[in-house]
């Protein structure tokens, strides 16, 4: 309980994510591990060696997924997250958007300056901007990662 | 584009029309959010709208205001860490999961066990509530 450890674990591994990479390692051609195998590399190393550089399409792509999903996660900081100096992003922001106060966030000297709505949308501009910035980093990945074709590489 | 047909022109400028629409739905919102949290009070009061920017009176002072506060960017900070790092664990075990599962079996009969151990676990999570299985994993 109030740990970061609570937000993180619960949801370590989703199925479906893991079949989507199974599928995905599924299709990378066999007779790369046994040629790896061949010249004598270990489980690990053709694990980490062979397998690991083929497969970034997929990480990237179920990598966005899961940022995503802990970026937007909120439900679980309410469960579990009690201290207020641990709450992470969309916590914050709902109380702001449903305005309990606003006097954590502003002091009432500047406050006059600025209507509440639009202290409300530059919060959701602010919680918003990271993740339309990394969209299109990962996106030429997508076709690749999530699509499952034949030969990878 | 080559029309054999006028129905077929007016097919696609429907099609357009429709797309352009939803289009517009999508990014209308979202323009409307951006306009309003550079509107200054003088300007909201008169006009109670922001679909024009007030070009001439645009304010960064809202942000101003969320940022030197504690609270939101500490909150940030900690949103960051979340998504970096359990990004980052969640990759490692999914894949460590996935990976075993592809190989072919020596016979031993491991891969029905890494069968039972990592899909069931993970879809039985939703099964049960949430909060019984932060103590469970």
């Amino acid at each position: 309980m109030d740990s970061y450890w609570a937000l993180i674990l619960p949801g370590l591994v989703s199925a479906w994510n893991l079949l989507v990479m199974k599928a995905f390692f599924e299709n990378l051609p066999a007779e790369l591990r046994d040629a790896a195998k061949l010249d004598g590399a270990s489980d690990w190393q053709v694990f980490w060696d062979v397998v690991l550089p083929l497969s970034k399409p997929i990480l990237a792509t179920i990598g966005l997924f899961y940022a995503v999903t802990h970026w937007n996660s909120f439900f679980d900081a309410i469960l579990y997250i009690t201290s207020a100096e641990k709450q992470p992003l969309q916590i914050v922001l709902r109380q702001l958007l449903q305005a309990g106060n606003m006097n954590e966030y502003v002091d009432m000297d500047t406050r006059a300056a600025m209507p509440l709505q639009s202290l409300r949308a530059a919060a959701v501009i602010i919680a918003l901007v990271p993740m339309l910035i990394v969209y299109p980093f990962l996106q030429k990945h997508f076709t690749k990662g999530v699509l499952l074709g034949s030969i990878k590489g | 584009m080559n029309y054999s047909a006028k129905g077929e022109r007016l097919f696609d400028g429907t099609i357009l029309l429709v797309l352009a629409l939803l289009c517009l739905a999508v990014i209308i919102p979202f323009w409307y959010i951006v306009v309003m949290s550079i509107t200054p009070l003088e300007v909201w009061t008169n006009t109670k709208t922001a679909f024009f920017p007030p070009l001439n009176k645009i304010t960064f002072a809202g942000y101003e205001q969320l940022l030197t506060s504690w609270r939101l960017p500490r909150s940030f900070g900690v949103s960051v860490f979340i998504t970096l790092f359990g990004t980052t664990l969640n990759l490692l075990v999914t894949m460590m999961m996935a990976y075993p599962l592809t190989l072919p079996t020596s016979g031993s009969g491991h891969r029905s066990c890494s069968w039972s151990s990592s899909p069931c676990s993970s879809t039985a999570g939703s099964s049960r509530p949430t909060f019984s299985s932060a103590i469970f994993t």
